[in-house]
C-alpha cells in the first residue's frame, strides 16, 4: 500500500508543480520504495495515452443548429430551471421532517377541534387589519408612477401603485456588478406591511426597516414591497440606486395624488 | 478586437443579446462535446447532449452567478446532463458498445492498442470517477475549478481524484496497458 501523501507528490512532480528540491526528495523516497516507483512508471504511461486519445476529438460546429433551437422569448422572460435534478424530497431526513411536521400540526387541529371549550372567535372580515394581502389586487390599484432607468450597467424599473389600504411597488433590478435600491418614506404615512424576494439569487437580498427598504442586488432579480397606506395624504416615496455607496440614480414618487 | 470576457457575453445574452450566447457557443461547443465524448464514447449522444447542454445554459441563464467562472458552470451542466443520460441506459450496454466504437475508431486511425484499453478503462470507472479524471487530465482544470464545476470542495475533489487514480490504474493493470502486467 503506497502511502497516500507519496501519491500526491508524484502527481504534483506529473503535474509539473515540484520544484528541484522537491523533485530531488521524491526520488530519493522513490528509491527506496519500488511499489510507488512502479506507480508512477504507470501515470506516466496513462497520462501519455491520455495525450494522445485528446488529439482524436473530432471538432464540431454546432452554434447555428443551437441558436435555432433556442426559445424564441427574450432571455430576461424566461423561467430557469432547476440545475440540479436531485429534489431535495429525495432526502429522507427532509422527508421524514415533513411528514413528523405535518403529524404534529394534524394533531395540533385535531386536539383544537375537539377540545371543548375551544370555540372559535369569529372576527368580520371588515375588522381584520394588516396580513392577508392579495396580490392580484396589483391589477385593479392606481398607477402612481412607473420609473425606469438604464446606463451600460444597471436596469431598473419601479412601477410604484396604491389602493386606500395599500401601497405596492414592483421592483426589477439588473445589474452586473452589486448596487443597492433604497425606498425611503415616512412611517407616519406608510409602515412596511411585506418585502417579497419574487425571483431572487443567492447573491441578492431585500430588507426592510420602518421608514426605509434596502435591496442589495447582483444580476437579475426581481422584488415586491407591500406597504401600509395609513392615510389618504399624499406621501412621497423617495427612490434611490446606488454603486459603491455613490448614488447613480434618485427619484420620487408619490402616492395618494387624488 | 479583443475577445469579450465571458461573463460579459452572459451579462449581454442575459438581456437578450442571441449573438454574444453563439460567441460562447463557439467559444466552448468543442470542449464540452470532446468532455461528453470521453464520457459516453457515444458520438451520437454526445452531439445531442452537447446541444442540450447548451440550450439547458440559455434557459438557465438567469440562474448563473457572476462570481463563479461560466466555463465551470457550463462543465457542471454538461457533467450533470450526461450522467443523467447515462443512468437511463443500461451499463453493459454502454460499455460493449463503446468498445465496440473505440475498437473501429481506433483501428480506422491506426493508434496503437493501448487508447481503447484506456478508454475501456475508464468507461469502467464510476461516473463521478470519470468526470474527476476528465477534467483533470483531459480538459486541465485547477483543483478550484473542478470544485466550481462539480460543486464540491476543493478538498473532496483532491480526495476523489485520489480514489480514482487508484482505481483507474487498477482497471488497467491485467489488460496488458502497462506491459508488464501480462
Amino acid at each position: 500500500m503506497i502511502n497516500k501523501k507519496l501519491i500526491e507528490k508524484i502527481h504534483e512532480d506529473l503535474d509539473g508543480k515540484l520544484d528541484a528540491s522537491g523533485q530531488q526528495e521524491l526520488r530519493e523516497q522513490l528509491l527506496h520504495d519500488r511499489e510507488a516507483a512502479a506507480y508512477l512508471k504507470d501515470w506516466q504511461k496513462i497520462r501519455v495515452s491520455i495525450e494522445t486519445t485528446k488529439e482524436q476529438t473530432p471538432q464540431i460546429q454546432f452554434a447555428k443548429d443551437i441558436l435555432n433551437k433556442l426559445p424564441m422569448e427574450s432571455q430576461t422572460h424566461l423561467k430557469p430551471e432547476p440545475l440540479l435534478r436531485t429534489s431535495i424530497w429525495n432526502k429522507p431526513a427532509f422527508r421524514y421532517s415533513i411528514v413528523f411536521i405535518a403529524g404534529v400540526f394534524l394533531g395540533f387541529l385535531t386536539f383544537s377541534i375537539i377540545m371543548p371549550g375551544s370555540k372559535s372567535t369569529k372576527t368580520p372580515a371588515f375588522q381584520l387589519k394588516g396580513a392577508m394581502y392579495d396580490s392580484r389586487s396589483f391589477d385593479q390599484m392606481t398607477t402612481a408612477d412607473v420609473l425606469v432607468f438604464e446606463n451600460p450597467m444597471v436596469k431598473a424599473s419601479f412601477i410604484v401603485k396604491y389602493s386606500t389600504s395599500v401601497v405596492e411597488a414592483r421592483i426589477t433590478l439588473s445589474s452586473l456588478y452589486p448596487v443597492q435600491g433604497v425606498l425611503v418614506f415616512d412611517y407616519n404615512s406608510l409602515q412596511v406591511m411585506n418585502v417579497l424576494n419574487v425571483s431572487v439569487n443567492d447573491q441578492s437580498s431585500i430588507s426592510a426597516s420602518s421608514n426605509f427598504v434596502q435591496i442589495n442586488n447582483s444580476g437579475n432579480n426581481q422584488y415586491v414591497v407591500q406597504l401600509i397606506n395609513k392615510n389618504s395624504l399624499p406621501h412621497q416615496i423617495s427612490i434611490k440606486i446606488m454603486q459603491n455607496e455613490s448614488p447613480i440614480y434618485q427619484n420620487a414618487v408619490t402616492v395618494n395624488k387624488e | 478586437m479583443i475577445a469579450k470576457e465571458d461573463n460579459e457575453l452572459v451579462y449581454e445574452a442575459l438581456h437578450g443579446s442571441r449573438s454574444s450566447f453563439e460567441v460562447l457557443i463557439e467559444r466552448y461547443q468543442n470542449k464540452i462535446y470532446g468532455m461528453i465524448l470521453q464520457m459516453t464514447n457515444d458520438r451520437e449522444m454526445a452531439k445531442d447532449l452537447t446541444q442540450d447542454v447548451f440550450i439547458k445554459a440559455y434557459t438557465s441563464l438567469g440562474k448563473f452567478s457572476f462570481k463563479y467562472r461560466f466555463f465551470s458552470w457550463l462543465y457542471r451542466i454538461a457533467i450533470n446532463e450526461t450522467i443523467n443520460q447515462l443512468k437511463g441506459r443500461r451499463h453493459f450496454e454502454s460499455i460493449d458498445k463503446a468498445q465496440n466504437i473505440a475498437a473501429e475508431d481506433d483501428a480506422q486511425k491506426g493508434i496503437s492498442e493501448e487508447s481503447p484499453r484506456l478508454k475501456n478503462a475508464l468507461l469502467g470507472l464510476k461516473d463521478s470517477y470519470r468526470s474527476v479524471i476528465l477534467l483533470k487530465y483531459y480538459f486541465g482544470l485547477s483543483y478550484e475549478e473542478i470544485a466550481d464545476a462539480m460543486g464540491m470542495s476543493t478538498a473532496k475533489v483532491k480526495d476523489r481524484l485520489f480514489n480514482a487514480r487508484l482505481t483507474l490504474r487498477d482497471k488497467l493493470i491485467g489488460t496488458g496497458f502497462f506491459g508488464h502486467d501480462q
